[in-house]
């Protein structure tokens, strides 16, 4: 900020003073840097963004980033998320989950808040596996990947994120990988700009406990579906395209934005929200009209 | 004066729009009237039943005796054969058979040609309704006209035909009621002043609305849905949210995010369900997030009775989430209680940034209650800070060590208040800490603000003779029975009176045993199997009633009995056993009228 309190955005707007208690070379720095970096060229001041998450390492990310958080309980970052916009829907509001914290213990939530188009970011930092508890079995684990939970390999399919939210109406639909920074700024820039549910699945490498889906992993296999001449309108494709890593065993896996559609937000859909949000409300009201009914 | 009408019906056939037009005849003749719903959990098949108790005294407690039963099928002649004393009268379908009935000596019998009277007039059978109303009322010669005046309310809005022919319909029979009999009883209007009728959660939610309600998030249950219900009704006209989450867990959560932005939010539900938003209330309590969870019991543990009433959970809501935190529990006690409390439960929330409960049962929840007008109360928002004097770049001290115990808060979308509100053990910014001396100076913080809430907290209220020689001592809806039967009490000469907590959980122990210490006899009475409220008394106050009264079958205690069973105490010269569980007079199951070959 300068002297005259107007704010140049960079990433060190966004900068706290709390240590960084991620492992080192931990891909949430990646998604980190790339979430300032968003917020950044958005210009968005920050205190009209407000960040949820939940409990896992991923969710220690509101405490680096200077803006509102709440860091509430573990699978329940998006339903916090859905109340603090409904609240306020002037904000910019951002869920982050993983993938034990949004495709297992939450799943409920990921699933109905895309079929409600609330105008929120989902970010999932997704490491195939549990990181805070030291290395069980996720949702996105491989088969076959042995753990601590799976001595004998994982044998229950691997959930879809991205062939899940195509199908159940998230408007917004992208992945990236925390060791590309800039194209998953992008993708994070596009999803917050995006007027309903986006979710941004991010590919992010636990360094400590997953020996497998490593940085190389990924280098190798990831390629730019916007270089690959996708086009995120064509839900055929994206369908397609989200199914390509499994029918290619790994071979190829795409990243960048799958699909999208525009369609009212819930928000747009409330008119007693259309003049202003709840919060500016006044807290008074006049409860005659109601009791009149009830003679 | 007290007059009671049961009306029985297989579910689905109309006993609760019947019973609740039927009660809002006497609401606007200025009576006091108690309308209590009982139901099977079947959507169709079973016996559904409503209470109507009408009274120019209170009205307040279902009674095991009524003066007129208004069968609409054959069941309801048998359930209901047995309550009607002698001088009263069964109105039923002329098409029911009740030549194996065995009614009792005394009881006046009127078979209603139903189908004639509405082919007559040309009204469809679903105006059945109308008309048993309009004969109802000519047992008691009350006027017409001021049933003619509810269904024009009720109906106006689906055509004036209906409304004609509704009228009718209860014309008809009214007249042909007029036409059979004399009247039973002569009941007029007391006066022009009309009543209010609403249920209990009509009434919660209404205070809700006053004590500044914005946001409420939930999960259909029995019997709290109708909160839910009632707030979708008037969710636009209010300029409020109302949302059905996916589950119980989504509710609270989405209260305390709406919260943590700055609404007043709240979510609700029952015994299940709340155990299900269990982890999300020691959330609120540890982030300090200010939020009001309205909890309808109904008989537990586990699905239990559903469509029925209990006081089990009070130990389910004061130990609700891991670890130690304060909440505040409100248990209002009727009417005015559960629109006053409701409201006041946002103030506590916000000014002591706690879980708020509210606890209700299925009696207060679903019954409908009469009432002339409702008490104010003003919105206190504690400390909220819209201007925050931060330095840039750092972070707000959401956590504040202060001397009270309360932090200041900002809400998102305030310049210079960034702070994380966290479910972490935290530091005064809101950062995770596990250093000692900061948690152990954040949980004294938390705990500090017991001091201030006490001061503020209502304390238990007295009814009745300050020099009673029997005390009754009850929480939440046990007041609605309590009343009544120190009122019986009087009348046979027994000089009784109530103690009444409405707020359950923080209890001021000075005081209180102050308070209690005045009691000659005791008697604490509580719709649950142990008695909970009152193992919190001894916990928190160290002390313990002389005598405990139980009920647990599902239905509320009724009056009648709470009465007996004190005069029985005091005939045995306090001399009778220390706890009486008490079992319902009448015996008998809605859930399956196959039992009974009906």
């Amino acid at each position: 900020m300068d002297a005259k309190g107007n704010v140049n955005f960079d990433v060190n707007t966004y900068n706290t003073k709390e240590m960084i208690q991620w492992c080192p070379g931990c891909g949430n720095f990646g998604i980190l840097t790339a979430i300032k970096m968003a917020l950044a060229e958005l210009k968005k001041q920050p205190h009209e963004v407000v960040i949820s998450s939940g409990v896992g390492c991923n969710s220690k990310i509101p405490h680096y980033v200077m803006t509102y958080g709440f860091e509430g309980l573990h699978g329940r970052p998006v339903p916090v998320a859905e109340g603090i916009k409904l609240a306020n829907h002037k904000l910019t509001v951002i869920a982050e989950g993983g993938d034990g914290d949004g495709y297992q213990e939450g799943i409920q939530h990921f699933i109905h808040v895309m079929r409600r188009n609330h105008d929120i970011t989902y970010i999932v930092h997704d490491n195939q596996l549990y990181g805070l508890t030291t290395g069980q079995a996720s949702a996105t684990t491989l088969l076959g990947t042995k753990t601590k939970t799976t001595l004998h390999g994982v044998i229950e399919t691997p959930l879809n994120p991205i062939l899940l939210a195509i199908d159940n109406g998230a408007t917004y639909v992208a992945r990236g990988f925390a060791g590309d920074i800039p194209h998953l700024k992008e993708l994070i820039k596009g999803a917050i700009a995006h007027k309903g549910f986006s979710l941004v699945e991010v590919f992010q490498p636990c360094v400590t406990f997953n020996k497998l889906n490593t940085y190389e992993w990924f280098r190798e296999r990831v390629y730019k579906l916007e270089e690959a001449g996708h086009d995120p309108r064509d839900k055929k494709a994206a369908r397609e395209k989200a199914e390509e890593e499994v029918l290619t065993q790994y071979k190829k896996i795409p990243i960048g934005l799958f699909y999208r559609e525009e369609r009212p937000t819930y928000e747009d859909q409330l008119p007693q929200i259309a003049d202003k949000p709840l919060v500016e409300k006044q807290l008074e009201i006049d409860i005659t009209p109601f009791l009149k009914k009830l003679v | 004066m007290k007059f009671v009408f049961r009306i029985g019906a297989k579910a689905g056939e109309g006993a609760m729009v019947t019973g609740r037009m039927l009660g809002r005849c006497f609401t606007r003749g200025g009576y006091n009237v108690l309308g209590y719903p009982e139901y099977p959990s079947l959507v169709r098949g079973g016996h559904n039943a409503y209470h109507i108790k009408i009274s120019d005294e209170l009205a307040t407690s279902p009674s095991y005796s009524c003066d007129a039963v208004i069968a609409l099928n054959k069941d309801a002649i048998f359930y209901h054969k047995e309550a009607v004393t002698p001088g009263g009268a069964i109105i039923y379908d002329k098409d029911i058979d009740i030549s194996n009935a065995n009614i009792k000596q005394g009881v006046k019998l009127i078979a209603l040609p139903i189908k004639e009277l509405l082919e007559k007039i040309g009204a469809s059978p679903l105006m059945a309704n109308a008309l048993e109303i309009g004969a109802a009322l000519a047992i008691i010669d009350y006027p017409l006209e001021i049933f003619e005046e509810v269904i024009r309310d009720e109906f106006s809005r689906k055509g004036e035909e209906v409304v004609a022919k509704n009228i009718a319909a209860a014309r008809e029979g009214y007249n042909y009621v007029k036409s059979q009999i004399q009247p039973i009883k002569n009941i007029k209007p007391l006066s022009d002043k009309k009543k209010y009728f609403a249920t209990g959660n009509e009434i919660l939610a209404l205070g809700a609305l006053k004590g500044g309600l914005k946001f409420y998030a939930a999960y259909p249950m029995t019997p709290a849905s109708s909160i839910l219900h009632y707030l979708c009704e008037v969710e636009r006209e209010a300029g409020i949210v109302v949302k059905q989450v996916e589950d119980e867990i989504t509710g609270i959560n989405e209260a305390i995010g709406a919260s943590y932005a700055g609404v007043r939010a709240a979510t609700g539900t029952s015994g299940g369900g709340f155990a299900l938003k269990t982890e999300a209330i020691a959330l609120a309590g540890l982030s300090e997030t200010p939020v009001v969870v309205y909890l309808a019991s109904r008989p537990g543990p586990s699905t239990g009775m559903p469509t029925w009433t209990e006081q089990g959970d009070l130990r389910q809501a004061l130990h609700a989430g891991q670890g130690e935190f304060l909440r505040v529990l409100l248990a209002p006690g009727d009417a005015r209680e559960a629109f006053e409390l409701s409201a006041q439960a946002f103030n506590y929330a916000e000014k002591y940034q706690v879980p708020v409960i509210v606890l209700s049962d299925k009696f207060l929840s679903e019954s409908v209650f009469s009432f002339e007008d409702l008490p104010e109360v003003k919105i206190e928002r504690g400390k909220i800070v819209s201007n925050p004097k931060t330095p840039p770049g750092t972070r707000f001290k959401r956590y504040e060590l202060t001397k009270d115990g309360i932090s200041p808060r900002t809400l998102p979308g305030t310049p210079n208040g960034m702070h994380v509100a966290s479910s972490y053990e935290h530091d005064e910014f809101g950062f995770s800490t596990e250093l000692f001396s900061m948690r152990k100076a954040q949980v004294d913080k938390r705990n500090a603000k017991l001091k201030k809430m006490l001061k503020e907290l209502p304390l238990p209220k007295i009814y009745g003779d300050e020099d009673a020689e029997i005390t009754l001592v009850a929480w939440g809806s046990m007041k609605l029975i309590g009343l009544e039967a120190i009122e019986m009490l009087k009348k046979e000469g027994v000089k009784a009176n109530l103690v009444h907590f409405n707020v359950v959980y923080p209890l001021d122990s000075r005081k209180i045993r102050k308070l209690l210490k005045k009691a000659k006899h005791t008697v604490l009475f509580e719709n649950n199997a142990t008695g909970l409220f009152g193992g919190l008394l001894r916990e928190c106050c160290g002390w313990k009633p002389e005598f405990k009264i139980l009920k647990y079958t599902g239905r509320p205690i009724y009056a009648e009995e709470l009465a007996r069973e004190i005069k029985r105490i005091r005939d045995a010269n306090y001399k009778a056993e220390k706890e009486i569980r008490l079992l319902d007079m009448e015996d008998y199951e809605y859930y399956n009228p196959k039992r009974y070959n009906l």
